[in-house]
């Protein structure tokens, strides 16, 4: 895991180098701009002063439209099936409707080489709203619905603005995703998902072709979070596959999840890298 | 190194499946079917993503010091249940049950529970009242 570790290490000093560079072509390492950064910082603190009197964000959402911000927790993780305010989330179809070339991609599926958290690359799309164990923050405005992960290093953008699907992005982790409104009802569509990724842990595949759509509503006045989620796969799956989640409204925290900086104590990675080292640190 | 670390047990027997949901998978890795029991001195307790690692020291039955790793969900998600990361330190003696793993020339294992030496019982499934 050395050479890993050294290719992280170059890329925090590329990163902050990068930084540098900004902050140079903006004038703000100079110090020209301190005037400039006061104003600016009694601004925000203006606006924070207005989102937390009018409720966070309830301003900047579409009038008439429901606000999904803030944060939601599905039921924790070992108690069960989860069941958020009586409503029980449902799972992806068992047996899962597979084409011949969905058979063989689960066949050969190996869970330590094929699935990218292993390396602590992202979950990505669509696992990441199935999960609902993690506590999921949203934030919506008449534009954008972002959202933020506890365990993903990258949030996941659902633009509202009117804007098509583009037509030169390479695919994504979480795919492309633009959403419209159907009464109350957020409906989101999602193309340019990563076919290279997986559907579920247990190997079932997902295909670049893979269509997703969708269906955010608000229940129980506001309390739960209602995603209906219908995924077309026409490579992988003869039938489109469908299952509902919910989320809770929560007032607990997220934290950090750097995956990267625990990697090396994992079962996962190489013995060499643990046991053998300490053995002669115990003689 | 104290030596009040000894060697317990490990015994065989159909375990509890013991679902860890986050970063990988418990199957692919470690032999559910199997129940390991080991006493020893915690070495440290690594509280952190992607998974919590409890590093602990036993005595083999041989008289020989081992280095066992003990895997756990998330810092996150344990947080949450009321563990910390000075729940265990170095020195404490424990009780740690848990699943080997399939590789049996490693000194690791899943864990379904800790049993500290005043009694105390953590499991990471389950909330804990206030935290410890």
């Amino acid at each position: 895991m050395a050479s890993f570790k050294g290719r992280s290490m170059m890329g925090v000093s590329g990163m902050r180098k990068h930084r540098t560079q900004l902050m140079e072509s903006d004038g703000m390492a100079a110090g020209k701009s301190w005037l400039a950064a006061k104003v600016a910082l009694a601004g925000l603190a203006m606006g924070a002063v207005m989102a937390v009197s009018g409720g966070a964000f309830a301003t900047q959402s579409q009038p008439g439209k429901p606000d999904f911000s803030g944060m939601w927790l599905g039921s924790e993780i070992g108690q069960g099936p989860a069941t958020v305010n009586g409503h029980k989330s449902t799972s992806w179809p068992h047996p899962a409707p597979l084409t011949e070339a969905g058979k063989k991609a689960l066949a050969n599926f190996n869970i330590k080489t094929d699935d990218p958290p292993e390396r602590c690359l992202p979950w990505g799309f669509p696992r990441d709203v199935v999960f609902n164990f993690y506590p999921m923050q949203l934030f919506q405005t008449k534009k954008e619905l972002l959202m933020l992960f506890e365990y993903e290093p990258i949030p996941r953008r659902i633009y509202l603005d009117g804007r098509d699907f583009p037509t030169d992005l390479p695919p994504q982790w979480f795919g492309y995703s633009i959403g419209h409104w159907d009464g109350d009802t957020l409906v989101v569509e999602t193309k340019n998902i990563r076919g290279d990724n997986i559907l579920t842990t247990s190997g079932l595949p997902q295909s670049a072709k893979m269509h997703v759509t969708e269906r955010f509503t608000l229940l129980d006045g506001g309390k739960t979070l209602e995603v209906k989620v219908k995924a077309v796969d026409p490579v992988y799956y003869t039938k489109p596959l469908e299952l509902t989640v919910y989320w809770g409204r929560s007032n607990v925290e997220q934290h950090e999840f750097v995956c990267v900086e625990g990697l090396d104590e994992q079962v996962n990675v190489p013995k060499s890298a643990q046991d053998d080292s300490i053995a002669k640190d115990l003689k | 190194m104290k030596k009040s670390v000894m060697f317990l047990a490990a015994s065989i027997a159909v375990g509890a499946i013991t679902p860890v949901v986050a970063h990988h998978s418990v199957v692919a890795y470690f032999d559910m079917k199997q129940d390991l029991v080991l006493k020893g001195e915690v070495d440290e307790w690594v509280f952190r993503a992607p998974h919590a690692v409890l590093k602990f020291v036993v005595k083999d039955d041989k008289g020989q010091l081992q280095l066992w790793r003990a895997e756990t969900l998330p810092s996150n998600l344990l947080f949450r249940k009321g563990w910390r990361f000075n729940t265990l330190k170095k020195g404490d003696p424990v009780t740690v049950y848990g699943h080997p793993s399939l590789d049996t020339h490693r000194h690791a294992m899943v864990l379904s529970k800790v049993v500290l030496s005043d009694g105390r019982e953590l499991n990471p499934m389950k909330k804990v009242d206030k935290p410890q």
